[in-house]
């Protein structure tokens, strides 16, 4: 007899009988997404405010965008596992704050931050962080800096002009590389030969993309609503308003 | 001092030819000039009293506490040196918080004197260390024995008492304890002359021009808390050590004050007479 | 003779040799908890105009066995909170006597007058969590924290994993599903807990606790309700044990279909 005319099953009942192994997993997701955009001379960061586990909601007011210091322009974006995320944005609190006292009062350039953050993020590249991080702020001559990074702090040191991540970050990034930075916009009469050339967009224009990016995300995506976190960083300090979201 | 000189207190552990260990005595001399300590033991609680000397206008009045809670139901006063007092009751409190993690409960009094009296004769058994420059009073109310007062000295000796004093002002403070039917009193009597003994204590020894403030703390069991009263009122439970209130505080105060005055008083009189 | 006070007590090595270190290692890797063993069910909390109600049943079980009927699974750390604990009875106790209990008295050796609240028995007890999850040594439970902080009512809640929120109303458990819709239409958002008295509320998990107990196998008719209530900075903590729930109805039953002995 051939080994392929007899498979060898286990008997039956030997799943039941093999000792139960229950693995303690120790991530899950909490939903969500967040969008930076940067304007020449000012930031726009926003995230939903809807937590949850599975299909339950836990909260509809769990802020994800963490300003880092009182007098600085640094603000961060977290997603992903809720414990991991937040832990991240209170080392990164506590890191801003403790450079200050290190250095004569001098606030962490966003630079200075974003190289941070990847060394933390890093530092845990074997128990990874699961939480995908937008940090931004304004840089010494007062333009705005974006940076986004995996969970295991792979980052541009470049920036970029707008970021999006978290549960709803296909149905965003689209729209923003259309909104943003004009792909597939061609100047008008060219033929689609033409593309439409990049520029920063004025701040009450980000704000009504990235209000209708949520709108969206939350029209398709179960674990995207509640509530919108909004925060501006600009020459006028921080600034942080909420809309209302879908519940449903 | 006929010792001084022979050589046998250079060293801790080292006995004199006639059987002494004159670091520990040493360390007694340091006590001995501490701020007075008291503590009564009553029917249904514990009071500890001590008088804290001042020992700068610029300090904030009522800081720098030297009473210390260990646990719950048990609090420390401490005449002598400071630092070794602080590091006495740390060591308390490790004793007490481990008492709980292992049996689940909370360390009889007496059980915690006892091993702080081990662990202050160690102390005096080794020449890399020094004794304590403590005597510590350590009171509290427990399930099993009710009120408990103990006092441990720099030699490891631990006793249980009715009425303990220790510091400058202790031969004053023990001869007013004496007088006193401790076992029969109730906390809120303890505490009245608790703050009398003090101040008699702070006049009668060499410190007097110097302003001290008086802390007092008790231990008492909650109602709730109450497993057994005995039929002469010893009242047993898991007690509460916490300070004793300040109005309560400044009332004993101005009592004890008034008792002072009447007595210099009476003395005048006698003189004169 | 070593000196050092590390060595008290110890066998002479010139006599005895040197201490044998690995006698102290246990020869087999540490085992983490894999699974709760003994568990409580779901805790349920809502805020309220002046604070906070919140319940749990007083069932432990073993898998599908009642194991202990009597087991509290709310209790009070401090002047200012309640915490509530479902899920592995073991770990909630260790939480509950030793861990709780130690924070309390270690705050209590300062003596300064000030007092743990709400929102620092929270935090210290979601860092602990997150602790122990990072060490794949976990406390298997969920926690809900009720108190009054800052002259607000608070709620939050804790897991296994670490994971923070907070919600006017919250429920662990089978309370996610059946309790927190049912606590949500009373309290849909933050400001609507103003509009919410006291009693309402405590009638609001007290329907809770019915319709848990009507469709949660796991869970008793018997339960805790502790009413965390303030005014500025004066709070008060009201106990319920032993409550039972009232004006059940299993008319409701009749309706379901597929199980039992009714053939259509």
């Amino acid at each position: 007899m051939s080994l392929f005319a007899s498979p060898s099953y286990p008997p039956v009942g030997y799943a039941a009988s093999a000792p139960r192994q229950h693995a303690f997993n120790p991530y899950t997701d909490n939903g969500g997404s967040i969008i930076g955009i940067a304007g020449d001379d000012f930031l726009i960061m926003a995230g939903d405010t809807r937590h949850t586990s599975g299909y339950n909601i836990n909260s509809r007011t769990e802020k994800k965008v963490f300003r880092l210091s009182e007098d600085s322009t640094l603000v961060l974006a977290t997603v992903g596992f809720g414990a991991d995320a937040k832990d991240i944005a209170e080392t990164m609190r506590l890191a801003v704050n403790d450079f200050k006292f290190q250095h004569n009062l001098k606030n962490m350039t966003v630079q200075a931050a974003a190289q941070y953050l990847f060394t933390v993020l890093y530092g845990n590249r074997f128990f990874p962080k699961y939480a995908y991080c937008i940090l931004g702020g304004l840089d010494k001559d007062g333009k705005a800096r974006l940076y986004s990074y995996d969970p295991v702090g792979s980052y541009s040191k470049e920036g970029e002009r707008r970021a999006a991540a978290g549960a709803a970050s296909s149905l965003i990034v689209p729209f923003l590389d259309n909104q943003v930075e004009f792909k597939n916009q061609y100047v008008p009469g060219t033929n689609f030969t033409v593309e439409r050339e990049v520029e920063y967009l004025p701040v009450d224009k980000v704000k009504k993309l990235v209000k209708d990016a949520f709108t969206s995300a939350t029209e398709r995506h179960i674990e995207v609503g509640d509530g919108l976190q909004l925060v501006t960083i600009s020459k006028d300090g921080y600034q942080e308003e909420l809309f209302e979201l879908k519940k449903d | 001092m006929t010792s001084i000189g022979t050589g046998y207190d250079l060293s801790n552990s080292v006995f004199s030819p006639d059987g002494r260990n004159f670091q520990v005595e040493y360390a007694t001399k340091a006590v001995e000039n501490g701020g007075t300590s008291i503590g009564l033991r009553c029917k249904d609680g514990v009071v500890l009293a001590v008088e804290k000397l001042i020992q700068s206008k610029l300090l904030v009045p009522g800081s720098n506490k030297r009473i210390a809670t260990v646990d719950r139901h048990v609090g420390i006063a401490a005449s002598g040196l400071i630092p070794d007092a602080r590091h006495f009751t740390s060591r308390a409190r490790n004793e007490a918080s481990s008492w709980r993690k292992q049996y689940h409960g909370a360390i009889p009094v007496s059980s915690l004197a006892d091993r702080m009296g081990q662990y202050t004769q160690a102390y005096t058994l080794y020449s890399s260390v020094r004794p304590f420059g403590v005597t510590c009073i350590i009171g509290g109310v427990d399930e099993e024995a009710g009120p408990s007062l103990w006092m441990v000295e720099p030699s490891g000796v631990g006793w249980g008492y009715f009425g303990a004093a220790t510091g400058r002002g202790r031969q004053a403070a023990k001869a007013e304890l004496e007088k006193l039917d401790l076992p029969n009193l109730t906390v809120e009597e303890g505490v009245k002359h608790a703050a009398r003994i003090i101040h008699i204590a702070h006049g009668d020894n060499a410190g007097k021009d110097k302003d001290f403030e008086l802390e007092m703390t008790w231990v008492r069991v909650d109602k709730a808390n109450v497993v057994e009263v005995t039929e002469s009122g010893v009242v047993k439970g898991h007690g509460r050590h916490e300070e004793v209130p300040k109005e309560l505080v400044e009332e004993a105060e101005r009592e004890a004050k008034k008792a002072l005055e009447v007595e210099d008083e009476e003395d005048e009189k006698m003189e004169e007479s | 003779m070593n000196h050092l006070p590390e060595a008290w007590g110890r066998p002479r090595d010139d006599v005895y040799g040197a201490y044998d270190h690995s006698h102290l290692r246990p020869s087999m890797p540490n085992q983490h908890t894999q699974e709760p063993i003994v568990t409580g069910t779901s805790v349920v909390a809502l805020k309220y105009n002046g604070g906070v109600v919140i319940a749990a049943d007083n069932l432990a079980s073993y898998g599908s066995l009642a194991r202990f009927s009597n087991m509290e699974r709310l209790k009070q750390v401090g002047t200012h909170t309640v915490v509530g604990a479902s899920g592995d009875i073991s770990d909630m106790q260790y939480l509950f006597d030793t861990a709780l209990e130690d924070l309390v008295i270690k705050e209590e050796y300062q003596n300064d007058g000030h007092h743990l609240r709400a929102k620092h028995v929270y935090s210290y007890l979601s860092r602990v969590m997150y602790h122990r999850r990072n060490k794949f040594d976990p406390l298997w439970n969920v926690l809900l924290v009720a108190g009054w902080d800052d002259g607000k009512p608070f709620l939050a809640s804790t897991d296994l994993l670490g994971t923070t929120f907070s919600a006017p109303a919250l429920a662990s458990g089978f309370g996610a599903s059946l309790a927190v819709p049912l606590l949500r239409r009373v309290c849909p958002d933050e400001e609507s807990v103003a509009k919410i008295s006291r009693e309402r509320a405590i009638e609001a998990v007290e329907e809770c606790m019915k319709v848990l107990f009507y469709r949660d196998a796991r869970s008793t008719n018997k339960y805790t309700m502790a009413i965390v209530s303030g005014e500025d900075n004066k709070v008060d903590i009201e106990w319920k044990k032993d409550v039972e729930l009232q004006k059940q109805s299993w008319k409701f039953a009749e309706e379901i279909r597929g199980y039992g002995a009714q053939i259509v």
